[in-house]
């Protein structure tokens, strides 16, 4: 079998020196789009559909916003998928309005943020689950910077791979992109709340890290652990890239995209 | 769709409204741009709502509507439509009131949803009963009022505000948008004015309301959204101590 992704390889690593509090989101994210994101779509599509050549007509669910839906224009303008199949989620409904106005797509989900949402019983995606390209770009979503916010993300993660693998999907594509700060990153609430989503045979999940993380670097590499062990769990193998952008100050972009693969004999 | 060949009396109404809706739009922003961003932040607000109340399906329902009710209002005040304006507000007011009552009525909220008008009778026009009385005794709101003076509990301000706003919607001739000297929407300063602190009233309104009905919920919000509502969301100071007032209380 083909390997398109390399294991654990960082694609690239730049800095903004903004001197600014408030970092420039559109030329950050038109970078991970151009760098990271379209590439592993596109090669990871030529995975999930070998014989659609011109036109693999993918479903995809990305969070984005309202001033930069570039991972949408490039997925339509490149023939990898189009309006129909494509599942837009913002924060705020103010942008909702936007997005619903200036990008055409048939669904666009707004006002809650998805890391809420997701354990709700009415919640929104289900019914148009499974999907081939899960874009969870939660640097676009205005993110609170309040302790906990990139625990409650991974805990999301863990759910949607999860409610993936209970629609039969043997591959998709997965994108996770957070803001890390310098809050700390607490393992012990994400490794619990991953051990009340039970799996038949599973152990619960264990990472050799401390339980309070604080250096940036650390967080990157833990965070790729906890991805690969949740894809474990659910019998996926996840090759992914990655990418990071320092801001100004403690902030980092970190971005990790990959095909996510049922793994061999299960 | 081609201009030129559109019949007579549509091209003309299509082209002269395109021209004063531009007009009005461009006087309302270059005297009241900063004014009205403050108003679609206070509209925004309804975000934290919505993802704090999101478990509720008259939450999931009506949220968007009230969102929408202010969006849409601000839209016509810079217009020039300013008729159209208050009929909104009204209107979010009344879906905000209804959000609280169907919150804790959730077969009424089915029955509403299904056009059951089971409500309707003698004096009584509205979900929540007649009068106000069904939120004047939600213990948090009689709290607020026993702070508030013994003569303007929260509930008058509603009602007057809500009587005004009715106007509009029943086309009273104060709230006429023609004059006998003019038909055509235009751009007023003071009109504008006026609308603008229904406006804030009534998002001060819908927002202490959904503070004290929503009080647990509220509470345990992250501070930053505590205060960017206490501070984007309720511009009348007043409610502001009393709402701070209870919360040190209970805290």
């Amino acid at each position: 079998m083909k390997k398109i992704l390399s294991v654990n390889s960082t694609i690239c690593l730049r800095r903004f020196s903004w001197g600014c509090s408030m970092p420039d989101y559109d030329q950050i994210k038109t970078q991970l789009v151009r760098d990271l994101w379209f590439p592993t779509i596109r090669n990871g599509g030529d995975i999930l559909y070998p014989r659609l050549k011109k036109n693999k007509q993918m479903k995809v669910f990305t969070l984005t916003t309202d001033t930069n839906f570039e991972e949408i224009t490039t997925l339509m303008s490149n023939k990898l998928s189009q309006k129909e199949r494509i599942i837009a989620w913002t924060q705020s409904q103010f942008k909702q309005l936007r997005l619903e106005t200036n990008v055409s797509l048939y669904i666009v989900f707004g006002g809650t943020r998805y890391e809420d949402s997701i354990s709700s019983p009415s919640f929104q995606l289900n019914d148009h689950l499974p999907f081939d390209v899960i874009n969870l770009d939660f640097s676009s979503q205005d993110p609170s910077f309040d302790a906990g916010r990139v625990e409650k993300e991974i805990i999301s993660l863990e759910k949607t791979i999860r409610m993936q693998r209970n629609r039969n999907t043997n591959n998709f594509i997965l994108i996770y992109t957070t803001i890390l700060n310098s809050n700390n990153l607490n393992l012990t609430s994400i490794c619990s709340a991953s051990d009340t989503c039970q799996v038949t045979g599973w152990q619960g999940l264990t990472i050799e890290y401390p339980s309070d993380i604080s250096d940036n670097n650390q967080k990157i590499n833990c965070i790729e652990s906890i991805l690969c062990k949740i894809s474990q769990k659910y019998n996926y193998s996840y090759n992914f890239n990655k990418m990071n952008i320092y801001l100004s100050g403690t902030k980092i972009v970190f971005s990790i995209a990959g095909l996510l693969r049922k793994s061999e004999g299960l | 769709m081609k201009i030129d060949r559109l019949p007579t009396l549509t091209k003309a109404m299509f082209s002269d409204q395109k021209k004063w809706s531009k007009d009005n739009w461009s006087l309302t922003l270059g005297e009241h741009s900063s004014d009205t961003e403050k108003l679609l932040e206070k509209i925004n607000l309804f975000d934290i709502w919505s993802n704090a109340l999101q478990d509720s399906e008259p939450t999931r329902k009506l949220i968007p509507e009230i969102f929408l009710d202010g969006y849409m209002a601000i839209h016509f005040a810079c217009m020039g439509l300013y008729k159209y304006a208050y009929v909104c507000l009204r209107s979010q007011l009344e879906t905000g009131l209804r959000l609280v009552y169907f919150s804790t009525h959730p077969i009424e909220f089915k029955w509403w949803l299904n056009g059951n008008e089971w409500y309707r009778g003698g004096l009584q026009k509205d979900v929540w009963g007649e009068g106000y009385n069904y939120f004047n005794n939600l213990e948090f709101i009689k709290e607020f009022d026993k702070k508030l003076d013994k003569d303007k509990p929260l509930f008058n301000g509603v009602r007057k505000s809500y009587s005004k706003l009715s106007k509009y919607v029943h086309s009273s001739p104060e709230s006429f948008q023609t004059r006998p000297s003019s038909i055509s929407p235009k751009y007023n300063i003071e009109q504008f004015k006026i609308w603008q602190t229904m406006f804030n009233e009534i998002l001060d309104y819908i927002n202490v309301i959904f503070i004290l009905s929503f009080y647990d919920k509220f509470v345990s919000f992250p501070s930053t959204q505590q205060k960017t509502i206490f501070e984007k969301g309720i511009k009348n100071r007043k409610f502001r101590e009393k709402l701070k007032e209870i919360l040190s209380e209970k805290h």
